[in-house]
Order: C-alpha cells, then structure tokens, then sequence
C-alpha cells in the first residue's frame, strides 16, 4: 500500500510521458474511423486506420476499390470530417476546425490534384490564370502571382501553354496544369487522387514526373492514390489499404549493384498497428489454409506463425 | 476577382440572360401593374364625378336673409351678406373653410342671390324673382337693351332696374324699356333694360343656370302652367333689395369639383372632408344664421370608393398570386444559375475560395444582370405604362432583385460549409408556410379584406393569403405526392410493361429542386381558377340580379292598366313572350276589417311567368293550388310581411270588392320593386276578378330577341291620356350595363385576363424549367435502359409517364385551389357593388376554361416528349454514355 504513487508523482509521470504517436510526422491518422449513411445503410469506410508520412515524402495509396483510400484523402484534404480518431496535417488537426482554420488549410497547407479536369481547372481561364486562381483568393499581389504562375508553368513542363485554355490542352498538359494549381500557394502537402488515372501509359509517366519533381524540388509532401501500377511502382513508399485499414508497405531502395548500376530493391512489409495487430497477406493464409485461429510462437528473433491443426488431431 | 467574374459571366451568359429577362419582366410588370391600376382607379374616379348627374356633385351652401317687417327695412343694413361684396367675401370663406383636400378640388365657384317668386300685375300667371348673380353677366349677351344699373328712385320705393333672358320675357310678353309690378306687399316696380341669351349656349355653364336661360314653367295640379321668370339685377339693385326691400332673400354659394382634379387615393378622404365642411358651415354665425352644405358628392365618392375596394381587392389577389409565380420562376431561374456555377465553385472552393468569396462571385454574377435588367424594366415601364409610380412597385422590384441576388449567393455561400440536416429546416419552414397561411386564412375570414379595411386600403398581408395558401398547397401536395405513386409503382411492378414502372418509380423519387416548378405550376393554376371562378360567379349573379331587376330582357310599364297594352307589347317586334303584372298603389291590408298598412299590391300569374323565366337561373315560386272560395294565397315582402300579424287578411283597393288573403309566404325580391318595400303579390286572375282589370299600372316583362325598344316604348305610352298615358321601358342591357360597365367593372375584367395570360406565361416557363432540366437527366437514365432493352417507342412513352402524373397532380390541386378559394374567402371578398347589392354565393367552374387547361396540359406532356427526343437525337446514346459521371 505504501508503495502506491502519490498525485504529484503521477502528473509528473503524465507530463513526462514518451513522445506522441507520429509526433514528428507531417501527416498522422491514428486510429481514423469514418461512418457515413448513404440511403439508410451505414458504411464503415475506415475503420481504425494508421498511417504517418515524414515531411517531403511521396507515398502512394493502392487499394481496390472501396477499401477507403479515396475517404481517406479526402479527410485529409479537409473535404470530410473523420467520425473519431487523430487526422492531422501539417500539424492542423482537422478533427478540430473552426471554418477559419480549415479555409486557411485549404488555402496554405494543401494543393489537390484530382483525376477529372473540370475538378481542377476552371475551363473559361487559361492556364497561367487558373494557376494565379489559388494566389487571388490568398490576397497575393499582381505581380508575384504572374511570377509564380510562369514559373510553376515552367517547372511542369507546360510554360508554352500558359496561355491556353482547358478545353484547347491535352489531358497529360491539363494535369500538369493541375499540379501548378496545386502548388501555387506552396503548400505543405499535395494530395493527389488519381492524377494519372485518364491518360496513357506514356502521358501518365509524364504527369507522375511532374509530380515528382514538385515533391522533390518544391519538398512538397505528396500523397497519391493510385491504381497505376507504374506510378505505385516509382515512389518511396506504397501503402496499401484493405477493409479499411493499412494492411501493407512497399519500401524501395536504390542500391547499386556489382556493376555499378542502379538498382531500385522493393520490399514489402506487413503493418503492425499499434495495438499489434498484423495483416497476413490473403496469398499466405490461403497457401497455408490458415483460418480461424493460428499458433503463435515467440523466437529470439521472430515470431512463428502456425496453422492451426488442432481440428485435425481431433479428427 | 474581377477577370473570375468576368469570365464566369462569358461561360454562363445563357443562364444569366434567362435571370435577366426575368428579372426585366417582374420589375416591368412589378412597376406597370400598379401603374396602370391606378391611372385606371384615378379614370374611374374622374369617370364617376363627370358621370354624374349634373349638379348633383356640387357643394352648395345656402343661407337666407329673413324677411323682415316693411318698417324695419334698414335693419339688414349691416348685415355682410347684404352686398355683393360680402357674398364675395363669404364665397372666399366658405371655401377656406373646407378641408384641403376638398378645396383643391373645387374649381368654380358661384354666388347667387335671390328673392322669392312674386306674381306680377297683369293678364296670366306670371311670377317674377329678382336675382344677383356673381357670375352670370360674364356667361351672358344682351341682344336689345342694355345691363341693368342702380335703382332711381319713385313714388314708392325704389324702381329696380332688370335684364331678363329673351326666352322668359317672350314668355312673359315683356320688351326692353317695360315697367312690370308685382303684386307682392310691398310692391315692387321693376324696369326691363335689356333682354340677353347665353353667350355661349353649348357651355357648361347652362344646365346648372337654367334660371337665366329662360322661365322655369310649373304646373298646378288643376292644370293651370305659371311662368316663373328671373330677372338679373346689379351690385347696387342687390344692395337696395336687402336694405330697401323687406322681402325674403335666399342666398346661395356653389362649389363645384373639377373631375380631373379627384384621384382615386383621394377619394376616401373627400367623402370625409365634404362631412367635416358640411358639419363645420353651419356652427358659424352670419348675420342670422350659418349656412348649410348640401350636395350628394360624399354619397358618390362613397359609393365609388365601395366599388374602388373590391376592385382593388380582387386586383390585389390576383396580382399577389401572379407576383409569386413570377417570384417563384425568378427563384427557378436562380437556381438553375446556381446549379450551373456549382462545379466551378466546388473547383474554388477547393482552392482556397472563403465562402465570402464564394458568395460574393454569385452575388456580383447575378447583380450583373439584376441590376441593370431592374432599371432597364423600370424605365420601360416607366416610358410606357401610364399612371403615378407606386411604392409597392419599388418594394416588389427590391424584392426580385434580393431573391435573383440573393439565393445563388446564399447556396454559394452553403456550398462551401457542409452541415447536416437541411431537410430538418425545410420541413420547418414548409409547415411554418402552412400555418401562416391556414392562420391568414382564419384572418381573413374573420376581418374580411374589403368591407372592413375601408379608407385604410388593402391589407399586403391578408392579399397575400390567397398566393400562400397556394404555396402551401403545392407543398403539401407534392410531399404527399410520392406515396400514392410509390403504392402505384409497386402495383406496377406486377405489371408486364417496365415503362409504367420505371416512369413512376421515377416520378415518386424527384428531389427538392423538382418542387419549386410544380409550386408555380399549382399556383399559377389556381389564380387562373380563381380569376375564371370568380369572373364566371359574378357574370352569372349579374345576370340573375339583371334578370330580378328587370323581370325579363325588358319591362315596360305603363302608368295606367289596360289590356289593349298588353296586347300592343305582346305583338311588337321581337317579343317571344310577355307576362303583365297589374300593380295597384297605396292598397290596403286589412286585418279583422282593420286597416293594418299601405302596400302595393301586385297580380301576377306566377305559373305563366315562371314558365317565360326558364332557364335564366331566376328563382320564381309558384301559387299553391286553391280551391274555389278560398282565401287568395298572397306572397309578402318582408317588410310588409312584418305588418300582417293577425287574422282575417284582406287586401282592399279603391275599385271593385275586397280579396280575403291568406299568407303563402315570403318573397325578397320582385323585378320592378325595390327590395326594401313593402308589397304583396296575389295571383294575377283574383287581382283582376275583384277590380275588374283595367286599373292601376302595369309592369309586362318580356323576353325576346332583337327587342325594338322603340317599338315596345310606343306599345306602352297612350299619349291620348296625357300624362297617366306615359310608358317606360327598361332592357336587360341597359339595366346589365349599369352593374359591368364603367371603368371598374373593366379594369377587372382585364385585371383578371391580363394576370391570367401573364401567370398562364409563368406556369408555361415553369414546366418548361422540370421538361428541360429533367430532360438531360432523363436521357442519361434512358440511355443505360436501352442498354438493357428498352425500346425507343418505350423510351419515349417514358418521359411522358413520368411527367403526366405530377404535372397532372399540380394542375389538378391548382385548378380545385382555385374553386374553392373564393368560397373558401367568401365572406372577406365582396361582390355586391358589382350585382346591384344581390350578394354572390354561387361559385360555380368555368368549364370552357377547365377544358382549355386539360388541352393545354396534353400540349405540355406531347412537349416532353418532344424535348426528350430533341435531346437525345442531339446527344445520342454512346455520347451519354461515354460522358459518364461528369
């Protein structure tokens, strides 16, 4: 009894708690749960999702469809309120926003790049226009924002167009258009649905470069969601997403070789959320008709996983 | 923000010209309705003063000089009306007494002064008044002679110089330079110096001074004519009449209203201020005593001002109802703006766009057009429409411009914030709608909009109860609409065909925007229903009233019974059939052989006559059946139905033998009687059998085509009989006029047609706003059911199962909404001044109508059609597709 601690004993171990969950991440969902009622029928779209992204890191989300990958960025473009858990950007929290703070999210922290045109340009502005579009509502000057605007252009490879309209632009200039609109405010964060998702292969290559090089060049914080195996294929890290929950990891790593060359090495993981629990990839369970129940045993360095055949000893 | 305006404006020029002609439109006809209302009112008021009979909407204010003893003659010395100058004075301060208002309107005023008729010496029954006048002597031309001047004195008294109009000295066998005397005591010598005639005959002047025209001729009853002539004399003549003369002196001062110059705003205030002077002029004290106002002005102010707010009232329902349409559209148009800056806004919105931002984009592309397209209607309304602008006008233009502004900024602004639940408050705000209306209603049953709003207008709110009950209805009716036509679509869904089904399950799941047209639609339905009830109803209740006043398409009467008469009218020209009712004059009702009261006695064959009447929607009862040596069965009117108590009835006249009477019953009203009056009717044969005809007057009703009045006036005057000979003839057109022409009776009538054309135009936009909007939606939904096997016959059977049943819901609703809302009013409209005083009660449809408007819904649904297959032809099946979710 007399070892029991006292109150000043306990705040001091609150205060002194470890660091937060993702403290130092640019973007932590824990936990996120999102329901929502269409016609009556509840829908769990995420359903304890995690997920942190480092500043300047370019992350893909893959998924099949109606996995929750599109809810989730939506959340985080602060279109959709999460039921419960943390979601924050940037470090706004958009759990808690007032009107004001999630304008000023809109305007300074995130840029979208969304899969159809008429949700990215305006089609009765040029190019150079829509990109100054994002800096007029911020209250940007004249002058910096034809600046910008060229520059932006020229970074996406789409400066000759600057004064052309939508409607006269190919899909692939549209979209990199749509990029120069995104970063226009410098934002922190780009999120990106679908980008590719209309375009050829070779156009979409181009599109993911443009991409790429405002993420690099710009640090721009980029999250994509993707269907596109090449675009999946080329960044740091894919996070896949099942039932709601991140469910996997790619990795990818360039190496060089014995020769010399540049080698990209991709190595899938399983997610341990923070609770321990753990997806096993379907192909496995399956191979081993895993089902119901599995043997766990602790190793020094790993942890075994056995089908259960308890059942067939019975038997 | 200016070049996103700019460019917003170009992308969507088609919506906003749409808004903008709207708008131009509403602030048109928001600021020319009125307008031309009032030009109207103030003609009908102008039309009413000159219309009516001559003098009788003058203000005439008399006093007298009393006569007084022949020794006393100098007391009226200092008396200030005993000059021509204090009748000037008093003129001048009469009018100053009169209320502002009313003082404006006077135009000419005029003094006279008068001694009483005095019989002159000589051969003849001539009379001979002396009279000033202020005005005369500049309406006059002397043709012999010259003007009167001051008396010269003579043996006894002073001799009077006068001028006398030619016509009356001939009459009075009088020439320039005679001496006449009258017989009065004392006696005066009068000299005529000159004879004149109206300068002018044709002026205006003439018919209110016939005195100074020629002599006015009476008659006695023992048929003798006497010649009453006036003679003119001068300031200084007058002066010796009051002070040297102890005769009587009636002095008079008349004001007489221009009709240009009464408005109908004024009008309630005129009938006031002629009391308040009427009241005012005799508490003054002038030499004996005040004058006092006479004139039946007030009665015709009173009287128009009666007819002025029903018009208006009517007016006003209908024009609330067309505003709301016109609103409703105008909400359409904003919205389908709304609906087409949506997807750019979402793309701002995502941008960064505050919802400020968003709202003011809307905003300023809306006021773009609103604004110039406001003043633009005003103008023309203005350059065209006749009439005072009216605030109401700037109110209701204030109110498009905020509505066609307002709501596209208010769903922009929405659009960025997402909150929950916006059915939660349109479900309130519907009900609250209900239940002002249903409230408003109870109001206006109980308060009335006409009779008791008097002198302080219309009530906006209480004339907008009719155009909310509207919208009340539409939304209750299009929120129960879905049920029945989803229990029918599961009926239908057993069925063979899915085009049935499909249509249906369509129809009963149409969101919010869907509801706004159908409200227009129900809405302009039932002001059209409403008008055409309402006009149908008071056609058919001034036609009974018509036929109650006058008895049949004419009546003649003759002032004296004879059967040769009835036979003369009977067999003129036109004359299909003829009933006579013998009417005799001061009868008297006996009860016990005690005289009870005087009536009139009227014999008429009820049976014959009501046979003649049929079809015209004239009530006429019948005589019950009686056997021989029964009391005669006599029909009272009310009034003398109060005098019959007692037994032993008995009606005698002064021919022939007496009737024993029993009471058959009551009857309000009989043609040629006034309602109020006390008469009785008995059968036509026991009237004659027991005075043996031909006595009394006699009223034949008559019906026929191409009456020749001329004809039938010659029919019943016996000018052999002098004046007991006279005839007169009254026609159903004469009498109907009376009760639907003049220029309120008018400004209804093309009240309620202008409104019906302009809300029918309204209800027109409207469909065509759910055809159009729904027919792109439409198509995508039938492009993917052809993929799965609908015909294209099917296809278009589709549209049209689709929108039949709830343009047929709408229209339905609107057009039962209107029928019953004048019944549902009844006692807050009053038509009496529009049918003689006969209330209306009866609303009946107007079928003709009722067939025009399912005509002109077939019309609408073949146009679905139509526009669907437009648009598809336009887009065809893999263009829908491939458009896909964009």
């Amino acid at each position: 009894m007399t070892d029991a601690p006292d109150l000043t004993e306990l705040e001091r171990r609150a205060a002194g708690r470890g660091p937060e969950y993702g403290e130092k991440a640019h973007i932590v969902c824990d936990n996120l749960v999102r329901i929502y009622q269409t016609e009556g029928v509840e829908v769990i779209a995420l359903q304890g999702l995690d997920l942190l992204v480092e500043e300047g890191e370019m992350v893909a989300l893959v998924g099949a469809s109606g996995s929750g990958k599109s809810t989730l960025l939506n959340i985080l473009a602060g279109l959709d309120v999460p039921t419960a858990g943390v979601a924050r950007v940037a470090g706004a929290d958009l759990l808690d926003m007032s009107g004001r703070d999630r304008l000023r999210f809109r305007r300074e922290l995130v840029g979208f790049v969304w899969q159809q045109t008429a949700r990215n340009l305006l089609p009765y502005l040029t190019a150079a226009e829509n990109v100054e579009m994002p800096m007029r509502f911020a209250g940007v000057g004249r002058r910096e924002r034809r600046e910008r605007a060229a520059a932006l252009l020229d970074l996406m490879s789409v400066g000759d167009r600057a004064a052309a309209r939508p409607a006269e632009m190919s899909g692939g200039e549209q979209q990199r258009t749509a990029i120069a609109v995104a970063v226009a405010n410098r934002p922190k964060v780009v999120l990106a649905d679908e980008p590719t998702g209309e375009l050829d292969t070779a156009t979409g290559a181009q599109v993911f470069g443009a991409l790429r090089r405002a993420n690099r060049e710009l640090g721009v914080t980029t999250v994509i969601v993707t269907h596109d195996p090449e675009v999946a294929g080329s960044v740091d890290r894919t996070v896949g997403i099942r039932d709601g929950r991140t469910s996997s990891e790619i990795l990818r790593r360039t190496t060089r070789d014995a020769s010399g060359r540049e080698e990209v090495i991709a190595e899938e993981y399983a997610v341990l959320d923070r609770a321990g629990r753990l997806q096993l990839p379907r192909e496995f369970t399956s191979a081993l008709e895993m089902k119901d129940r599995v043997r766990l045993a602790l190793e020094t360095d790993h942890i075994g996983v056995w089908p259960d055949r308890s059942n067939d000893d019975h038997r | 923000m200016s070049l996103l305006l700019r460019r917003t404006a170009r992308a969507q020029w088609a919506s906003l010209l749409v808004l903008g002609l709207l708008v131009l439109v509403s602030a048109f006809l928001a600021d020319a309705g009125p307008r031309t209302l009032v030009a109207g009112y103030d003609r009908a008021a102008r039309e009413t003063v000159a219309g009516a009979p001559f003098g009788s909407t003058d203000l005439v204010a008399t006093a007298q000089l009393s006569p007084v003893a022949t020794t006393d003659e100098r007391m009226r010395a200092g008396f200030s009306s005993a000059s021509a100058e204090g009748l000037a004075a008093q003129s001048a301060r009469w009018l100053g007494m009169f209320p502002p208002t009313l003082r404006r309107t006077i135009v000419t005023t005029d003094r006279n002064a008068a001694t009483p008729f005095m019989g002159l010496t000589g051969a003849g029954s001539r009379q001979l008044s002396l009279a000033f006048s202020g005005t005369a002597p500049g309406h006059i031309r002397y043709v012999s002679g010259r003007p009167p001047r001051a008396p010269e004195p003579a043996a006894h008294g002073p001799r009077f110089e006068a001028a006398l109009p030619v016509r009356a000295a001939r009459r009075l066998g009088v020439k320039t330079g005679d001496v006449v005397t009258t017989t009065s005591q004392p006696a005066l010598e009068v000299r005529v110096t000159g004879l004149f005639t109206p300068a002018d005959p044709g002026s205006g002047y003439w018919p209110a001074h016939h005195r100074y025209e020629d002599a006015e001729l009476k008659k006695t009853p023992g048929g003798q004519v006497i010649i009453l002539a006036t003679a003119l004399v001068d300031p200084s003549g007058y002066r010796a009449l009051c002070v040297r003369t102890p005769f009587r002196i009636d002095l008079t001062w008349t004001y007489s209203p221009a009709a240009s110059r009464v408005t109908a705003r004024d009008a309630p205030t005129l009938a006031e201020d002629v009391q308040r002077a009427a009241e005012a002029l005799p508490t003054v004290r002038v030499d004996a005593a005040g004058p006092t106002l006479d004139t039946r002005f007030d009665d015709i102010l009173d009287d128009f001002v009666h007819r002025l707010r029903t018009t208006q009232t009517l007016l006003s329902l209908s024009l609330a109802g067309l505003f709301a349409a016109a609103l409703g559209v105008l909400g359409l148009a904003a919205r389908l703006l709304s609906a087409r800056i949506a997807a750019d806004l979402a793309v701002q919105a995502a941008r960064g766009a505050s919802r400020t931002q968003l709202a003011g984009l809307a905003a300023g592309l809306a006021a773009l057009v609103t604004l110039p397209a406001a003043a633009l209607g005003l103008l023309a309304s203005a350059l065209s429409a006749d009439g005072p602008a009216q605030p109401v006008s700037l109110a209701a233009v204030a109110v498009s411009a905020v509505i066609a502004i307002g709501l596209p900024a208010v769903v922009a602004g929405r659009r960025a914030r997402r909150r929950a639940r916006p059915s939660h408050r349109r479900l309130v705000a519907e009900a609250l709608l209900v239940v002002l209306a249903v409230a408003g209603t109870y109001l206006l049953r109980r308060r009335g909009l006409t009779t008791d709003t008097w002198g302080s207008g219309v009530d906006p709110f209480l004339s907008a109860v009719p155009a909310l009950l509207g919208v009340a209805a539409g939304l209750i009716v299009l929120r129960i609409l879905p049920v029945p036509l989803r229990l029918a679509g599961r009926f239908l869904a057993r069925g063979r065909s899915a085009v049935p089904f499909v249509g249906v399950a369509r129809a009963s799941r149409q969101d919010a925007t869907a509801v706004l047209p159908l409200v227009v639609l129900l809405l302009a339905v039932a002001v059209i229903g409403f008008g055409s009830t309402v006009e149908t109803s008071l056609a058919r209740t001034q036609r009974i009233a018509t036929y109650e006043a006058v008895g049949g398409d004419a009546r003649a009467d003759a002032l004296t019974m004879d059967a040769r008469v009835v036979d003369r009218v009977r067999r003129s020209p036109g004359v299909r059939a003829a009933v006579p009712a013998q009417t005799i004059d001061g009868a008297r009702l006996l009860s016990n052989g005690d005289i009870a009261d005087e009536l009139t006695a009227v014999g008429v064959d009820l049976g014959a006559y009501r046979r003649m009447m049929a079809g015209t929607g004239l009530r006429i009862p019948d005589w019950p059946r009686t056997r021989p040596g029964d009391p005669v069965p006599a029909l009272f009117s009310p009034a003398a139905r109060r005098k019959a108590t007692g037994g032993g009835l008995a009606l005698s006249t002064d021919y022939g033998r007496r009737i024993p009477l029993r009471i058959a019953g009551t009857i309000t009203r009989f043609p040629g009687r006034s309602p109020g009056g006390e008469f009785v009717l008995v059968p036509a044969d026991a009237l004659a059998r027991a005075t043996g005809g031909n006595v009394g007057s006699v009223s034949i009703f008559v019906r026929g085509e191409h009456l020749d009045v001329a004809a039938l006036r010659r029919a019943v005057s016996r000018p052999e009989l002098g004046e007991a000979g006279a005839g007169s003839v009254t026609t159903y057109r004469m009498t109907h006029d009376s009760f639907t022409q003049g220029e309120l009776g008018h400004l209804v009538g093309r009240g309620f047609g202008l409104t019906g054309v302009l809300v029918a135009g309204y209800g027109t936009l409207a469909v065509l706003v759910i055809l159009f909007a729904g027919a792109a939606e439409r198509g995508r939904a039938v492009s993917y059911l052809r993929t799965l096997g609908l015909s294209r016959r099917q296809a278009r059977s589709l549209a049209f199962v689709e929108i039949a049943p709830t343009l047929l819901t709408a229209s339905v609703a609107g057009w039962v909404l209107g029928l019953v809302l004048p019944r549902l009013l009844g006692p807050a409209i009053d038509l009496r001044p529009y049918t003689g005083g006969s209330p209306v009660t009866h609303y009946v449809p107007d079928l003709p109508q009722a067939a025009g408007l399912a005509g002109g819904l077939l019309v609408f649904a073949g146009l679905a059609v139509f526009i669907d297959a437009v648009t598809a032809a336009r887009r065809g099946l893999g263009g829908v597709l491939r458009i896909g979710e964009t």
